[in-house]
């Protein structure tokens, strides 16, 4: 069971001067138990990707494929692969609306039909799970700070227990412990089986936490691979809008003029090395 | 964009836009607090803090640590509950002083579509002039220069729907420049770029800081305040620590993530060649300083 998208194009004001492709022939297969990374540069078309993979856009070609039901084709489907696929969006006041966190939350698994204690459970594992102190339950999300809303954001999404889980941009304007969890979070979600499709610019992220990445680049799939894959032709593409790591950048370029013998991207690692490099001289 | 009335005195509005065109504005809290209304929570707790005409402050803290609540204090969007707020010295409490705090001080949301108000580039870089009722041709310079030095330039005529996330914040810097505010805050303005467009958002309030203004920085990424000339972290709505942004990244790896912080890649890499003295303690944990002392050393 799966999520494939295959030859998948979109293309905004279709026939008017301001035409502008998003996407072009976009094909990947995203698993259940992995991390998937979707990286690319801001307008890559990541967002309009993403907002696929539910069926919150109407498809122009191509398909995408939620465990072997068509997004966009028996429209009595959608409300499975709704349930099936939880998206986060980037800007996580988007999809907040209502008075209290607690409201928030349990607004998908009430529709999915939970109620009573059974959904009270639901709500108070998703907020533990994203490490939202339970006091923030009669809190009005409005009124919090803007990590603060993006946690119940992805707790709203985590309540309906998804397969999928679909996250823009997830680790902006997160703080380092909130980033911490967060990567523990979607580590967490894998091992339970979840497909964990990960949409970022932050390539050094997506390199320390993924299975696999799959590089965008105007609107069309620049490279896939795993990270070791990925970092080893970084350097060979040119990719718009995204720059190699400093670590990573210095590292290719002192392997290059031959000074050092190992790419790496931790930096007491390229440390050891320049030090081993400096003392042979 | 913080709205700016056009009901004063025009002689006014040109005096202070010629005043600020190269000086920066001096902001301070002495005794600060402030408690929101609505959920009856502290935010901030007696902060005294001054920053210096064209000095460049990172502000750094945990989510739901003030942060933002503080820099709103500065251009009087938020009023200190208790204490009090200056800018150039008027205190933000007076009411008279708003709109002239306001010319003053400007705001880059993290999201630009929360400050972009018109549906054409060149008309949007121009409603902050045209609501300080400045003459057309004014207007006309001051949004060349800001869509000049942000880039946009070219596509002054284009719609703005039309433009990536990275270009639509600099529009929104634009926007705000085009004011020739004396202070620039910035409200984790570059969380959603990309790493190219953060760079060059970063060149571009490197330039303005350079021309005498005074920048305020709200940010997780350790790695974007290696510019600024201090460091101050909030916490629980006090300050927990401020010094050098050179002595903040020194500071130890355990004491950083006290404080909830990871020391940026390239600051342990600097240290530790610092250690093995491969590099001189002088050198910034700046890419460009450190690839080029590396290049000429191995």
């Amino acid at each position: 069971m799966s999520l494939s998208v295959a030859d998948l194009s979109y293309t905004y004001n279709m026939g008017l001067p301001t035409e502008a492709a998003a996407l072009k022939n976009i094909s990947f297969e995203a698993e259940k138990g992995e991390i998937f990374s979707i990286v690319g540069h801001t307008g890559s078309g990541k967002s309009t990707l993403a907002m696929h993979l539910n069926g919150l856009m109407v498809l122009q070609s191509g398909e995408v494929i939620v465990d072997g039901i068509r997004v966009g084709g028996n429209p009595s489907d959608l409300r499975r692969i709704r349930q099936a696929v939880g998206l986060v969006f980037q800007y996580p006041e988007q999809q907040i609306f209502a008075e209290t966190v607690r409201e928030e939350i349990s607004f998908g698994p009430s529709n999915w039909g939970l109620s009573g204690d059974a959904l009270e459970e639901r709500v108070c594992a998703a907020m533990d799970l994203i490490g939202l102190d339970r006091s923030f339950a009669q809190a009005n999300p409005f009124m919090l700070s803007g990590g603060e809303k993006r946690r119940v954001a992805i707790a709203s999404v985590l309540a309906s227990d998804p397969d999928y889980l679909v996250l823009d941009e997830p680790s902006a304007g997160l703080d380092y412990n909130g980033l911490c969890e967060l990567t523990s979070l979607l580590r967490k979600m894998s091992e339970k089986g979840k497909c964990v499709i990960h949409i970022t610019h932050d390539l050094e992220l997506a390199l320390e936490i993924s299975d696999r990445i799959m590089i965008i680049s105007d609107g069309a799939v620049a490279a896939i691979g795993s990270p070791s894959e990925i970092s080893g032709i970084l350097s060979d593409i040119d990719i718009k809008g995204l720059i190699l790591p400093d670590i990573l950048s210095l590292s290719y370029e002192l392997k290059k003029r031959g000074r050092i013998d190992k790419i790496t991207s931790d930096p007491s690692e390229l440390a050891e090395e320049i030090r081993t490099a400096s003392s042979c001289r | 964009m913080a709205p700016v009335s056009a009901m004063l005195p025009r002689w006014r509005l040109y005096s202070w836009s010629i005043s600020l065109m190269s000086s920066g504005t001096t902001l301070c809290l002495e005794g600060a607090e402030f408690q929101y209304p609505e959920t009856g929570k502290k935010v901030l707790k007696g902060i005294d803090l001054e920053i210096r005409a064209g000095e460049w402050v990172a502000l750094l803290g945990p989510n739901g640590s003030g942060k933002s609540t503080l820099l709103k204090l500065f251009n009087a969007l938020l009023i200190p509950s208790q204490g009090r707020c200056f800018v150039d010295g008027m205190d933000t409490k007076d009411q008279a002083n708003t709109e002239i705090i306001r010319s003053k001080v400007s705001m880059v949301f993290q999201n630009p579509e929360d400050q972009i108000v018109a549906s054409v580039v060149e008309e949007d870089t121009a409603f902050g002039p045209e609501n300080l009722g400045l003459s057309s041709e004014e207007i006309r310079t001051r949004v060349k220069e800001a869509l000049m030095g942000t880039g946009l330039w070219e596509k002054r005529k284009h719609a703005v729907s039309s433009l990536s996330g990275g270009q639509k914040q600099r529009l929104a810097l634009a926007g705000v420049l085009a004011i020739r505010p004396g202070a620039l805050l910035l409200d984790e303005a570059m969380s959603m770029l990309d790493p190219a467009s953060r760079r060059s958002f970063l060149d571009l309030v490197r330039k303005e800081h350079d021309s005498g203004r005074t920048v305020v920085q709200v940010t997780h990424r350790l790695d974007e305040t290696v510019l600024s000339d201090r460091t101050v972290v909030v916490a629980d709505g006090k300050i927990q620590w401020q010094g050098s942004t050179e002595g903040f990244l020194s500071l130890e790896e355990s004491r950083l993530r006290e404080m909830g912080f990871a020391k940026p890649p390239l600051a342990v890499l600097r240290e530790e060649l610092v250690k093995n003295g491969i590099l001189p303690p002088s050198t910034k944990p700046d890419i460009s300083e450190i690839r080029g002392k590396l290049c000429l050393s191995l």
